[in-house]
């Protein structure tokens, strides 16, 4: 058994050393990335060849803080783009995260304190949240408390990386277990994602969930209407939303006596303002 | 491309085939730009794979040796004496069961539209979106990994408050 366990190491390293993976990358952004690639000069197509060998290149420390930090600005990128319904650019983004921690510290009613105490606070408070979870896990029988107390012992990082890898267990398991989801589970290729990619599509899932309950109570939508948007991506969640509540928010507008223009503007905004308007409409209709 | 034809493909492929059937699937994959396709990426897999591990490991990996494999059986039945394995033919099973579980995979999986491209431009396109963005990963350094942190207590925070 040692010989095959050796084999099929050498065999695990030999794939890894063939395919450098850094983090999963749905289809679209694939097949967007495939385009804009065709679209690019073999000078620019060289540029970024030469960044990705220099990327592969490094090794230990530096390559995990790389992928990491790569991987924090793919997940920025993605959810800025959802929320604004278009591509950010390179100034955009650079103002975005120049802005950033002064931004964080309001969020966390935090104003003033430097960076570094900033970072302190934070990853205190995250050390609570975690040390709560891993509780609340052991208690609902879904973690042995051995097994408990041994990740409650690890440093920081490897406290987090553990803590990470159970909550996307636990995520997939609560999805999992709501009616019929499962073919939803692979319909967002959970499994593939890294835990903070699937604690961000749970976010939006149960988001999702409360606008479509809301909206089933006060726009008549259908369960089968309500399952199907449910499930589709954002781009055909905003479009479903549309046709289901165009001619409802239209009424309701014009009731208002809104502009023609002003409703259309309403009916063609990104999702997130689309919601915003829908839950104003909600609140005025009781 | 129906799995019949896949199997039958693959069949060819592995040189499993009578030479009438062999014959007829040469003419089929002659007529059918698909197939012919399929059949050609194939191929290139295990060119590229006999590029990067040597013709003499995957001569190895796709014709063991008669005592090769009755060691391996051996092995796996637990019959086998203790007698260590010489690094290269550890290094040819495993790159077997890499080619295997690669190919396994490549079969299973859908076709990505980059396909054609080398493998490192594949690699390029698929992560061109931050590539892109590379600079940013040291001028913002600090700025990123706060935020990195922040996604992390986000996920906390939203079970509990789930």
């Amino acid at each position: 058994m040692n010989r095959l366990a050796v084999i099929a190491l050498l065999a695990s390293l030999l794939m890894a050393s063939a395919s450098f993976e850094l983090f999963h990358v749905s289809a679209e952004q694939e097949r967007e990335n495939l385009i804009e690639w065709q679209r690019m000069d073999e000078g620019a197509r060289d540029d970024m060849r030469r960044t990705w060998r220099e990327l592969s290149s490094l090794k230990g420390g530096l390559r995990e803080t790389s992928q990491r930090r790569l991987a924090t600005v793919a997940r920025l990128l993605e959810r800025r783009r959802a929320r604004t319904g278009h591509k950010v650019t390179h100034d955009e983004l650079l103002t975005l995260l120049g802005d950033y921690p002064e931004r964080l510290a309001g969020v966390l009613d935090r104003h003033g304190l430097p960076p570094g105490l900033l970072h302190e606070r934070m990853q205190n408070r995250t050390r609570r949240l975690v040390l709560s979870f891993l509780n609340g896990l052991t208690e609902t029988g879904r973690l042995d408390e051995g097994q408990s107390q041994d990740i409650e012992g690890l440093p920081y990082p490897e406290l987090i990386s553990e803590a990470l890898t159970l909550q996307k267990r636990e995520e997939i398991y609560l999805y999992a277990e709501g009616a019929p989801p499962l073919e939803q589970v692979d319909v967002l290729g959970l499994q593939e994602l890294s835990p903070l990619d699937v604690a961000e599509k749970m976010r939006e899932a149960r988001r999702r969930r409360g606008l479509l309950g809301r909206a089933s109570r006060d726009f008549d939508l259908s369960a089968a209407d309500r399952s199907w948007l449910a499930g589709v991506s954002d781009e055909k969640l905003v479009s479903g939303l549309r046709t289901l509540f165009e001619p409802k928010v239209r009424a309701h507008l014009e009731a208002k006596d809104w502009s023609e223009a002003d409703i259309s503007r309403v009916l063609s905004e990104p999702f997130r303002k689309l919601e915003r308007t829908l839950n104003r409409i909600e609140r005025q209709g009781r | 491309m129906n799995e019949t034809l896949r199997e039958l493909l693959i069949d060819y492929l592995d040189d499993a085939l009578p030479p009438s059937q062999r014959a007829e699937v040469e003419l089929l994959i002659a007529a059918d730009p698909e197939a012919a396709r399929f059949v050609r990426e194939h191929q290139q897999a295990w060119a590229a794979l006999a590029e990067a591990y040597g013709d003499p490991a995957i001569e190895a990996v796709v014709q063991p040796s008669e005592s090769f494999r009755a060691r391996v059986t051996a092995d796996v039945d637990g019959s086998s004496t203790s007698r260590a394995w010489p690094p290269q033919q550890l290094l040819a099973l495993a790159a077997c069961l890499a080619l295997g579980l690669t190919l396994f995979t490549w079969m299973l999986s859908d076709r990505s539209p980059t396909s054609q491209l080398s493998a490192e431009d594949q690699h390029v396109v698929r992560y061109l979106h931050v590539l892109r963005e590379y600079g940013v990963l040291d001028s913002m350094g600090p700025e990123l990994d706060l935020h990195a942190d922040y996604d992390v207590l986000r996920a906390f925070e939203g079970e509990i408050e789930g």
